[in-house]
């Protein structure tokens, strides 16, 4: 298993290491100076090359990439032009915002498929509105949900609130500890800071939630589906298991396996934030932050959120490697054991 | 009606008129149509059949294992007296493994990959008694070493993929023999192996029946092995059971054509040119079967008889030399006459 696990975080590391150098020089073909936009169209040369001194693009380009890596690592993730904020403390109100909710439309998706899935199998009833269900999930424009779900939970039945960010405006954050409000309310034992914060992720996560819960539920019912076909099923019947006991202890694990890969995928496309339903709910996320950098040529906001994003997803596959080779011991053993 | 008439000894399993239908897109197959069968405590029942006769479908209809768009649709399944059929999943829960053990074709697919072999048989203890985990794991490794698996205490914690073909069926034999039930079924439990495997596990068996009485039903293909194993044979054909008699007079003076088609067509050695028998033609199909023998189209005897062709075959029972005979065979009587002339022993 510690072989297994080395392996896999030094092939992780190579390809941070790639995304890093993709990143950068990305940054650097696109058309436009950086610096032109900070000192402005009417600002001498000697301003323009001082500037551009001050941010090291004058170096050669091996120099300036080994600073960006070198800062990133420290902790220096440059300055931001274009909101006038360090780029650090920036994200660091943004990220966890987008991945609060990322995690959350992330267990709504995959809760969903699963207990759907499962009870896909039980009645041909249920099997078709699940099947058309999931349809719909993956023909639904995200921001024309949103306005449906905040029309009819928050503007009509009054059930939940209305595109306000992460808390209602007379509620104070939590300390910030984690960068999660709910898991920082629920921590400092601010319980009415922790229900605002839930209702609020609720609209937004389900919006977020939908599509990919459409993906998840088809690929596991059918996997389900070829799962209870396997011997092996019979065999545990055989033994005198109940039906929905077999479905839960073998089906279940066995379905799961070639669902774990695509899930890691949905969950770190989740994690990258969502610009469209960010923009619907106003939750301040990253989505809006990259799209705005983007347009203002903030290369510096730009390669961090690239090599932060690589890292939250590359640590999200590893993981499922990891898992992968603990829930299957075909993986785990495939080396090195006596048969 | 069947061989146990004879006998005062009520059987443990008795399977009457038994019928399973799946229904598919090209038409309803019956896979078993009406079906008896008799098993008594501690005997050796094989049940023989090309594929696709109904075989498998027997076996897991007895247990209630048959699946949607599959179903039992009429009969008795009588176990111990007791009545199986209408089938009620709690009742069968508790047969299963318990009263009735299966083993399946295949065990390269019928254990769970992912879990190791003590678990696996663990769970059949455990399924019908309150063992703990620990438990389950020591009676499974106890279990490991009766079946013939050596260094069961390290290997009870390996995976099935660490397991060969013909240690994964001793594995499934230790699953069929944990709680002790009175009848095994095995489903073709050396199709998929070796010749080695094949003979090792047949041993297994063998030692099971002899040292725990337990009755064992051996589905399978190979005359062969219903010669050196059973006691006393069902022959299926196209959901039937078309003869059923006492192992050594099946050999010996087989009544219904299919069955003498079925040991002709045995490979053994032949002279130099000579070509191996083999039946003309194929089994029917179970979704388009209609009225006459389903054996006629392939029968020497039949082929060309009316009655063969438009009537269902009669059915004929009568006491041979080693115990009762029966076929459903228009010609079972002519030919069961003829035998008895030959004398017994002589080879038809």
């Amino acid at each position: 298993m510690i072989r297994f696990a080395t392996g896999k975080i030094a092939s992780s590391l190579v390809t941070v290491l790639g995304a890093s150098i993709i990143a950068f020089i990305v940054m650097r073909v696109l058309p436009g100076s950086p610096v032109r936009l900070i000192v402005g169209a009417l600002a001498s040369q000697a301003e323009v090359n001082n500037t551009q001194r001050a941010l090291g693009l004058d170096q050669s380009v091996p120099v300036q990439y080994w600073d960006y890596i070198s800062n990133f690592v420290r902790g220096d993730w440059g300055f931001s032009y274009s909101v006038g904020e360090p780029v650090r403390s920036l994200l660091a109100t943004r990220f966890p915002a987008s991945l609060e909710l990322g995690c959350c439309a992330f267990l709504f998706a995959f809760g969903g498929a699963i207990v759907l899935a499962i009870l896909s199998l039980t009645s041909a009833w249920v099997e078709r509105f699940v099947r058309s269900f999931a349809f719909l999930g993956l023909g639904t424009p995200v921001f024309w949900l949103a306005l449906i779900l905040l029309v009819v939970f928050s503007q009509s039945l009054h059930l939940l609130p209305g595109p306000e960010g992460r808390l209602s405006l007379n509620v104070q954050p939590p300390p910030k500890i984690t960068g999660f409000y709910t898991i920082d309310s629920l921590v400092t034992g601010r319980f009415g800071t922790l229900w605002n914060a839930i209702e609020h992720l609720i609209l937004p996560a389900l919006c977020l939630a939908f599509a990919p819960f459409s993906f998840l539920v088809r690929l596991l019912r059918s996997n389900l589906l070829d799962v209870t076909r396997e011997p092996f099923m019979a065999v545990a019947r055989s033994k005198g298991v109940s039906r929905s006991l077999v479905i839960l202890r073998h089906g279940l694990p066995n379905a799961f396996l070639p669902t774990l890969t695509a899930s890691a995928l949905v969950f770190a496309e989740l994690l990258a934030g969502s610009v469209l339903v960010e923009t619907v709910f106003d939750w301040p996320g990253v989505g809006a932050l990259v799209v705005q950098s983007l347009e203002n040529k903030d290369y510096v906001v730009m390669q961090t959120f690239i090599l932060l994003s690589a890292i939250v997803y590359v640590t999200v596959n590893l993981i499922v490697d990891l898992l992968y080779g603990a829930i299957d011991p075909r993986i785990r053993l495939a080396r090195g054991t006596p048969p | 009606m069947s061989h146990l008439v004879s006998n005062s000894e009520s059987p443990l399993l008795q399977v009457r008129s038994l019928k399973t239908e799946f229904s598919t897109p090209s038409g309803t197959v019956h896979a078993v149509r009406g079906v008896d069968l008799d098993v008594r405590g501690g005997e050796r029942v094989g049940i023989v059949g090309e594929s696709g006769s109904g075989k498998t479908a027997l076996a897991l209809s007895i247990l209630g294992l048959i699946d949607p768009p599959g179903r039992v649709v009429s009969g008795s399944i009588c176990l111990k007296g007791r009545e199986l059929w209408p089938f009620d999943e709690r009742r069968l829960n508790e047969v299963r493994g318990k009263e009735i053990a299966l083993v399946f074709q295949d065990p390269m697919t019928a254990l769970d990959p992912i879990q190791t072999i003590g678990r696996q048989i663990g769970e059949a203890l455990r399924s019908h008694s309150s063992m703990s985990r620990r438990k389950a794991r020591q009676s499974a490794i106890g279990l490991m070493q009766e079946v013939g698996i050596s260094s069961a205490a390290r290997r009870v914690d390996n995976y099935p993929h660490q397991y060969s073909g013909g240690m994964r069926q001793r594995v499934m034999i230790a699953v069929a023999l944990a709680n002790q039930p009175d009848l095994i079924i095995a489903d073709e439990p050396t199709t998929a192996l070796d010749v080695t495997s094949q003979a090792q596990i047949l041993d297994l068996l063998t030692q099971i029946c002899r040292d725990r009485g337990t009755a064992i039903v051996l589905i399978t293909h190979n005359l062969g092995i219903v010669a050196g194993f059973c006691d006393y044979v069902f022959v299926m054909y196209a959901g039937r059971i078309v003869e059923h008699s006492p192992v050594r007079e099946l050999f010996a003076h087989p009544v219904h054509p299919y069955t003498e088609a079925l040991l002709r067509s045995v490979p053994r050695s032949v002279a130099e040119g000579e070509s191996l028998y083999s039946i003309p033609g194929s089994p029917p199909d179970l979704a388009r079967l209609g009225r006459g023998c389903p054996f006629a189209p392939r029968c020497d005897r039949g082929r060309n008889e009316p009655r063969c062709a438009n009537e269902d075959p009669a059915t004929f029972e009568a006491m041979s030399t080693y115990g009762p005979v029966m076929a459903e065979c228009n010609f079972a009587e002519e030919r069961f006459a003829l035998v008895a002339q030959q004398g017994p022993g002589h080879p038809s």
